[in-house]
This record gives C-alpha cells, structure tokens and sequence, in this order.
C-alpha cells in the first residue's frame, strides 16, 4: 500500500495538473459539472423544442394540412398523403411522368427547373386545394403555425 | 452533406446507396447513418423499399462498418497507443490514469458496444476502434455487435415506418433524446466522481488530523510546511489524489 501510493505520487509529477493543489483541482472538476449542467439544459430544452416540432408537424399531416408538405418528399409520396392523382400533380409542374422523376424529391425536381423549393411547394398546395374544390371534396382544418416552407404571402390556406 | 443529399441518392439508387451510407457511417465517418435509416423506413412505408429486404441490408452495411474499425484498431491501435506514450508532447495524459481507463473499458467492452449501436451512437466508432486495440474477443465483439446493430436498426427504421410524412422530425426528437442521454451520463459522472473527491479529501484529512493529535503536531493548513511525522502518515494511508490535503 505504501509503495503504491508513494509511487503513484512520483508519477504524476511530469504531467501539468500534478502541480495543482487538490482544493484546485476540485474547484476545476465543479467547473466542468457546472458546464455539463449547462449543456444538459441546452440539451433538454433542444429536446423539448423537437417533440414540439414533432407534434405540430404529426397534427398537420394528419389534418392534411398542405402546409405539411416537405423538400424531400416526391410526387408519388405527395400524391400518397393528400389523395390526388399523381399524373395531376405531374401535369401541373409539367414533367413527364417516367420511373426517373416518380424518384425525383421536390428539392431535386426545383433544382432542375431552376426554381426555388418554395416556388414548388406552393404550386402543389395550389393544386391540391384546386384539386379539393373540383372534387367536392371537404378541406380538413389547417393545422395552426405557418410553414417555414412557405412564404406567408403566396401561403394556401386549404 | 446535408439529408436532402442522402434522400436524393436514396431515392435514386435505393439499397445500394443505402448500403454504403450505413456502412460509411458506422465505419465512423462524420455521416448521420440513421438519418439515412429513417428516411429509408419512411419510403418503405409509402412503397419505395420493401421493408423487408432493408432490415438485412441495413444490418449488414452496419456490422460491417463496425468490423472495419475494429481491425483497424486491432492492427494499428496497439502501436499507436505505444508511440503515444512515448512521445513527451502527451505527457498531459498521465499513463495510470490512461491505464485505469483501459482496465475500466476492458471491464465493460460488451456493454459498451452494445448501448453504442443504437443509444450512444456517436461513441460507436471510437468504441470500435478501442475494442480493437484492446483486443476483445472477436467473437464476443460480434456477438454484441449483432444484437446492439439490430436494435440500431429496428428504431430508426420502425419510427420511420409508422411516423413515414414526419420522419424528419421523429430523427430530430431521437437525435435530441440521445444528446440528452449522454450529457446526463457525463454529468451523473462528474458528479460521482467530484463526491468520492470529497469523501477521500475529509477521510485524508481526519486520518491526518488523528495522527498529528496523537503526534502532538499541529495539522499545517496549506500543502507547504508539512511536518516530518504528517508526511509519513501521508505515505502509509491509501490516498492516491497525489497532492496533499488542505484545510477548508
């Protein structure tokens, strides 16, 4: 035992921290748990603000908000959440209807036409919604918030 | 690289890309392989990918990934640790408490490849590649692998499938979760680690106090001036803090 602890103190004396005094070294150890609590906070709060996130975007697809459609999503997956021909929704951004642009996203599709993503969706959310009158058929609650995809200005409420 | 990226090629080459994204990622690279696992699950709930051709082909661009930093870390770990010690520009890292670290993974290595496949997911490449140079057995790295990679792969992939139109925002709720979980595990750390600080600060210091009423000396308040008989009792008790106790 005491060739131990003596050895283990003759070890330490080359590396930096061996010259600090123990009461430092504790307050330097409460510093870092201090830093790691802020970092929790941080973390918990980031957290919290997801699961928001989350709900308000789960809310919005389920009420078949058009506010709820998303860069990554393509023609086939739009057509899949709101019930509209996809063929429709082809005609109205005027692509042809091929297996290589069923596996287009709306980013990729925008890219290609050289317009912005916004743009995109929004021609889609007017399409749906002009689809939905045509049909007759009832336009679900929005889902409250304004998409961050959207502009307010050129926003459709369905 | 941002996920727009990763959806392009996943929807353009599908279990290829998929495939070589997982395994790019576990291998250790800075890529969000299950990013990649949600977004796959989402499109084989609305018809892009069959979920069950995913699950395997996931499983095993993962095991895979991980079995390369393994041997990475098995042929080129060991050196490397040896150079370190070596060289004197790392002498900031003191070797018994590098050697403490390494008995305390050698202690745990399943379990921490185990909770790393799918909790602790941005520790899974170091932990590779410590396993490796530490040599664990490889059977049993593979076998903790497998079930921890499986795990790895149902979550991302089941939480996508069932959330399939918000699985952007179910990856940002789990990416969060598990930032969250790992700084509660370092402060849980730190904080049992500054309590046993303290507890063996007043149990060397009591013991010191005791020896110097029983010397008849008195207990010097700062590290400089320790008496001669206080010394020794420094040596004989188990204190391995490597400074010497200072009154509050």
């Amino acid at each position: 035992m005491n060739d131990i602890s003596t050895r283990s103190y003759e070890s330490r004396k080359g590396w930096p921290l061996a010259h600090l005094s123990e009461r430092a070294r504790l307050a330097l150890l409460c510093f870092l748990l201090l830093v790691m609590l802020g970092v929790l906070a941080f973390a918990a709060i980031n957290t919290v603000q997801a699961v928001k996130n989350f709900q308000h975007q789960y809310s919005a697809v389920k009420s078949q908000d058009v506010s709820a459609i998303h860069p990554w999503m393509t023609i086939h997956v739009v057509s899949h959440i709101y019930h509209v021909p996809e063929t429709y929704l082809y005609k109205t951004l005027n692509l042809p209807d091929t297996p290589a642009t069923r596996h287009m996203t709306l980013d990729t599709i925008a890219h290609r036409k050289k317009q912005p993503i916004t743009q995109v969706i929004s021609t889609l959310q007017q399409a749906i919604v002009r689809y939905r009158k045509m049909h007759h058929i009832p336009t679900p609650t929005p889902a409250p918030g304004i998409s961050p995809h959207v502009p307010p200005q050129r926003r459709v409420t369905s | 690289m941002n996920s727009s990226f990763f959806i392009d090629t996943l929807q353009q080459y599908g279990y290829l890309a998929l495939w070589l994204i997982v395994f790019i990622a576990s291998a250790g690279a800075p890529v969000s392989g299950s990013l990649a696992l949600f977004a796959s699950g989402a499109f084989a709930s609305l018809g892009d990918f069959n979920a069950f051709i995913l699950f395997p082909t996931a499983l095993s661009a993962a095991v895979a990934g991980d079995n390369l930093t393994y041997f990475i870390g098995f042929r080129v770990g060991a050196p490397i640790l040896e150079w370190i010690g070596r060289q004197k520009r790392f002498r900031w890292m003191n070797p018994e408490a590098i050697e403490r670290g390494r008995t305390y993974f050698r202690e745990r290595t399943g379990l921490a490849i185990f909770v790393t496949r799918f909790l602790l997911v941005v520790l899974g490449g170091p932990i590779n590649l410590l396993a490796g140079t530490e040599r664990y057995p490889y059977r049993k790295f593979l076998f903790w692998d497998v079930c921890g990679q499986a795990l790895g792969v149902i979550i991302p992939v089941g939480l996508g499938f069932i959330f399939a139109e918000s699985w952007e925002e179910v990856a940002g709720v789990f990416g969060a979760f598990s930032s969250l979980v790992l700084a509660a595990l370092i402060a849980v750390l730190l904080t049992f680690y500054l309590l046993r600080k303290i507890h063996q600060r007043r149990q060397a210091r009591a013991k010191a106090e005791a020896a110097a009423g029983k010397e008849g000396v008195a207990v010097p308040d700062i590290e400089i001036g320790m008496a001669a008989p206080l010394q020794q009792v420094m040596r004989t008790m188990d204190y391995d803090s490597g400074s010497l106790p200072v009154s509050d």
